[in-house]
């Protein structure tokens, strides 16, 4: 039997490195074998899980059901497909955006959140295309869907930098929420081709307000320092 | 004759509503042969157990009101020991039974769903198993001394009753508790229970707790607040910094109490440190554990914890809730309490002992506690012929908690000797 270097435990027959520090076992004089019983099996119980493919084929199935309730109807009443284009592509763009993150899991979200964009600007260009044929598709829906899944983006990229204080990360996504909002009243104004900006600034410049009074808090004990320093008595 | 149902004792109560999908609370007890362990003399000493057992052999139903416990056919499971034990248990999958029986070379290992019993019922339940075993394997007389009993009797009635109805009193009271500090770490994927177990000898356990005037249980508590205190200092978040430390701590009530029950009869005292007092030494936590323990490890402590419970149970109007409303409530109450009060649990059974010539047989005993919902890194102690085995299981990569309090040990002079379920 051997003891670890590092913590100074022996170490029980089948420990090939110290359970506690990871620290390979090197003993020249009785170098570890493979025991002929170890405390545990190598057999691992697996925990049955929810198979995610399977969840979301029948998820799909079900969704099938008003898909096809609302095209039928449409095809009896109306003898083409008119109003349930809207609904069948609703519920496809509905369901594309619950399973790709669900399917992917949360740490392929970077992956997730584009395929859910283009399954989110699909369905507003299929509605541009019902009602203008395209015409408000390249200038007002596609930025907009853009721009939501953009900041959608940049949440989770900010939330998960764990290396920053939660008040810092929540200070930095509201001051992008002002300048998402600027971005919605830019892309309108564009499109509309009216004036210059207005409601979004009574947005942003609280929402930079409030970032800023939630970064100084986090810095509070240099602001704390400073004042200090210059009103010392 | 024993009864066909029976309700669940008033600690139970609660674990049917805070179990889910992923999780159940659940303990394991096993101990070690001097030959390897035959299964189907297993499989025949188990289903030998049934009428001294009662209340083990049945399955947890739903009522209208309160779920409760139903005889229940068939043999309970005998199942290859596993790499990763106490995975969430199916019900259905396990035939119904709220414990399942395992072997591995040497050993035999029962892992209980704690509706069923607590650890001093289970350990009475482990011995007269193995002690069957034997009786089956070599035809062995063994006298009825230390919890085993003549299994060819029905039990008596106080076996199997709710020890808590039966000695609670009218005044109950339970101390609000504040959150606890919480050791983080990388998450085992699926769960996967990582064990580290350190066997240690009592006598130099003994020796250094009775020089500090502590119990054994007592120095190992404050070494865990030691150990926890040392990743807590370095925890990035300010509010954990800031949050007490506190180990969980069950009390066996049949120290208080001349209850025989195999049931559920146990509580709880959380002892601890708040560190926004200060920086505690090894010393003065040891002092504060002690005084805690001795000022409310008292009947008279316990019986209000206890009697609180049992009273809200027979309030009319909890108990025509429908179950589901109760469960409800219960979940919430145990999502928002429950173990986010407490940083890590110490459940110590003690010195166990067998009559001979049953010693001769059993080498060694080990008591492990399963996933706990909030706290990550559990431990839980048992000596048996002189030697202590603690073992620590664990939801997180990290070693950190386990490795202080063993180093410490080592530092101090007491020879640790680790052995883990890891994979090589």
């Amino acid at each position: 039997m051997s003891y670890c270097v590092n913590c100074g435990v022996k170490l029980a027959a089948s420990e090939k490195r110290c359970p506690l520090c990871g620290t390979v076992v090197i003993n020249r004089t009785d170098p570890w074998k493979e025991p002929e019983t170890k405390p545990y099996p190598d057999e691992v119980e697996q925990i049955r899980r929810v198979d995610k493919k399977y969840a979301a084929y029948l998820v799909g199935l079900i969704a099938l059901i008003p898909a096809l309730t609302c095209l039928v109807t449409d095809l009896m009443i109306s003898h083409g497909i008119t109003w349930s284009a809207y609904a069948c592509g609703g519920i496809l763009t509905l369901y594309l955006i619950l399973m790709i993150p669900f399917v992917l899991g949360g740490s392929r979200k970077y992956i997730s959140i584009p395929l859910c964009f283009v399954a989110a600007a699909s369905y507003v260009a299929l509605v541009s295309f019902l009602t203008s044929g395209m015409e408000w598709f390249p200038s007002l829906g596609f930025p907009l869907t853009f721009l939501v899944f953009a900041y959608i983006y940049v949440i989770v990229y900010i939330w998960g930098k764990k290396d920053l204080m939660k008040l810092t990360r929540i200070a930095f996504i509201i001051a992008l929420a002002g300048f998402f909002v600027m971005g919605i009243e830019i892309i309108i104004r564009r499109y509309i081709k009216y004036g210059g900006l207005t409601w979004s600034l009574i947005v942003l410049i609280p929402c930079l307000l409030i970032a800023a009074m939630l970064l100084l808090g986090v810095k509070q004990k240099k602001i704390k320092e400073e004042i200090e320093k210059k009103l010392f008595f | 004759m024993a009864e066909k149902w029976i309700r669940l004792d008033n600690a139970a109560k609660i674990y049917p509503a805070a179990m889910s999908r992923k999780w159940m609370p659940m303990f394991r007890l096993s101990l070690e042969l001097d030959e390897a362990v035959d299964p189907d003399i297993l499989r025949a000493a188990a289903s030998n157990l049934r009428p001294s057992f009662p209340s083990f052999f049945k399955r947890l139903r739903k009522g209208l009101f309160w779920p409760y416990l139903e005889d229940i056919d068939g043999e309970p499971p005998v199942l290859k020991d596993v790499a990763n034990p106490l995975a969430r248990m199916d019900l259905d999958e396990n035939g119904g039974f709220t414990f399942r029986i395992r072997y591995h070379n040497n050993r035999i290992a029962v892992e209980f769903f704690h509706v069923v019993t607590d650890g001093y019922g289970g350990l009475v339940f482990i011995k007269n198993l193995a002690a069957e075993y034997l009786r089956l394997k070599y035809d062995i007389e063994i006298p009825f001394t230390d919890d085993i009993m003549d299994i060819s009797k029905e039990p008596d009635s106080g076996m199997t009753e709710d020890s808590f109805i039966r000695y609670a009193r009218d005044y109950g009271h339970t101390k609000p508790e504040s959150l606890a500090y919480h050791i983080k770490g990388t998450k085992e994927p699926d769960d996967y229970l990582k064990i580290i177990t350190g066997t240690v000898p009592v006598d130099e356990l003994r020796e250094k707790s009775r020089s500090m005037g502590i119990s054994i249980t007592e120095f190992i508590v404050s070494l865990l607040i030691m150990s926890a205190r040392s990743l807590q200092k370095k925890d990035s978040s300010l509010i954990m910094r800031k949050r007490p430390v506190k180990i969980s701590v069950p009390v066996n009530l049949r120290r208080f109490y001349p209850s025989k029950t195999v049931r559920n009869f146990s509580s709880y005292v959380n002892p601890g440190i708040d560190p926004r007092y200060g920086d505690y030494s090894f010393e003065e936590t040891a002092d504060a554990v002690h005084h805690f323990m001795g000022a409310e490890v008292t009947e008279k402590m316990l019986n209000a914890k206890f009697s609180d419970n049992v009273n809200k149970e027979k309030i009319k109007a909890v108990r025509v809730l429908p179950l589901f409303i109760k469960n409800a409530v219960m979940r919430l109450y145990f999502r928002r309490g429950g173990d986010r009060t407490t940083t890590s649990t110490l459940t110590n059974l003690g010195a166990v002992s067998v009559p001979s010539p049953m010693d001769s047989y059993v080498r060694r005993f080990d008591f492990m506690l399963g996933p706990l919902s909030y706290m990550n890194v559990n431990c839980a102690a048992v000596s048996y012929k002189g030697m202590m085995n603690i073992t620590f299981t664990r939801k997180i990569r990290e070693t950190e908690f386990e490795r202080y309090f063993f180093t410490e040990l080592v530092e101090m002079g007491i020879k640790v000797t680790v052995e883990s379920n890891n994979r090589y």
